[in-house]
């Protein structure tokens, strides 16, 4: 594979993946919606060009061109390690909080519903009326998710995806 | 005996079989059929049901004012004064018991029309009127005339609208 210049302060990547000196500005979707995710702040500074995708996505939904390159570096990080090969650990580690990202944000759109006109915009667990904040409330206030269930006639399982995704979700470092 | 429903926020077993123990008031569930819906498709179900709705919510009223204007049952909020307790079913319970140790006639008022604000120092009333809110009073709970005080502006809110409300009929 071809290898690019890279600054010398910038780590090169050992697989010789694609690795462009750029910097990834906030994605102008995430701009518009600014309650969504911003992407590019868990991302490394060398984010390949093509996982930035301006225009190209709503700001709800997971950037596909972002989702395709965490995909194909994350195979062939994998397959370099079947190899024994060494790979860039920093690089892994960012595409795995990645996929990882989005997998948590695929389970909470699964859950979740921000509707203006349902409780007024309040977030509220999907399918129903009850805010996500008040099942947060409730469970500050000592109960546990299957009282909360079954007390307000609500989907157990439903709650569980919300707070493990939640807990992925939150789970991310700061990147410098 | 008042009819309320609850929404799906308030709704909870345990509230509902305390309200039953009391046997003052009719205490149902929000259709499973309007689960999710949004405000202004709720709204003209309970309206049309004839029955008062008791909610968490603060901003329904007050967004929906214009679908409450011809007429309803009566709107009750539960809400935490407190900028540092959020809301929960425990706290709910605690400020309606609280509400009905002060107001022993609750349960026999005509709160047709008002849209009623509890918390736990205070009672807040409201009528809808040209698609918006109007405030009709700030009462707090350690006022003395606060019986008399509440109930006029009852009085006054459930005279307001000549429309007749239905009487229950679709909600179950």
């Amino acid at each position: 594979m071809e290898q690019q210049a890279m600054p010398s302060h910038r780590p090169r990547s050992r697989l010789g993946l694609p690795y462009p000196p750029v910097e990834i500005g906030p994605c102008p979707a995430t701009q518009k919606h600014p309650r969504m995710v911003e992407w590019s702040s868990f991302l490394p500074a060398q984010v390949a060009p093509e996982a930035r995708s301006p225009g190209t996505n709503t700001g709800r939904e997971t950037p596909p061109d972002l989702m395709t390159w965490a995909k194909k570096v994350s195979e062939e990080i994998d397959a370099a390690l079947k190899r024994s090969q060494k790979v860039d650990h920093r690089l892994a580690k960012h595409v795995w909080m990645v996929q990882r990202l989005f997998a948590a944000t695929d389970v909470l759109s699964g859950s979740v519903t921000v509707d203006p006109q349902v409780r007024g915009g309040v977030a509220v667990l999907k399918g129903t009326r009850m805010p996500l904040s008040q099942i947060l409330a409730e469970v500050s206030d000592d109960r546990s998710l299957s009282d909360i269930a079954e007390d307000k006639e609500l989907d157990l399982g439903l709650l569980k995806a919300f707070f493990g995704a939640m807990a992925t979700y939150l789970d991310r470092p700061v990147t410098r | 005996m008042s009819n309320f429903v609850l929404d799906e926020c308030a709704y909870s077993r345990r509230l509902r079989a305390q309200c039953e123990q009391e046997g003052l008031a009719t205490v149902k569930r929000l259709p499973r059929a309007l689960a999710g819906s949004k405000d202004p498709e709720l709204l003209p179900e309970v309206v049309r049901a004839g029955d008062t709705l008791l909610t968490y919510d603060r901003e329904i009223a007050e967004q929906n004012a214009s679908l409450l204007s011809l007429g309803h049952a009566g709107i009750v909020v539960v809400r935490s004064a407190s900028i540092r307790s959020p809301l929960t079913d425990a706290l709910a319970r605690q400020i309606l018991r609280k509400f009905k140790q002060i107001m022993p006639g609750w349960h026999s008022a005509n709160v047709t029309n008002s849209v009623i604000e509890i918390t736990q120092e205070s009672v807040q009333l409201w009528h809808a009127e040209g698609g918006k809110l109007e405030q009709d009073g700030y009462l707090r709970f350690d006022r003395a005339d606060l019986q008399e005080a509440l109930l006029d502006v009852l009085k006054t809110n459930s005279s307001r609208c000549p429309r007749r409300l239905p009487n229950r009929s679709g909600l179950s």
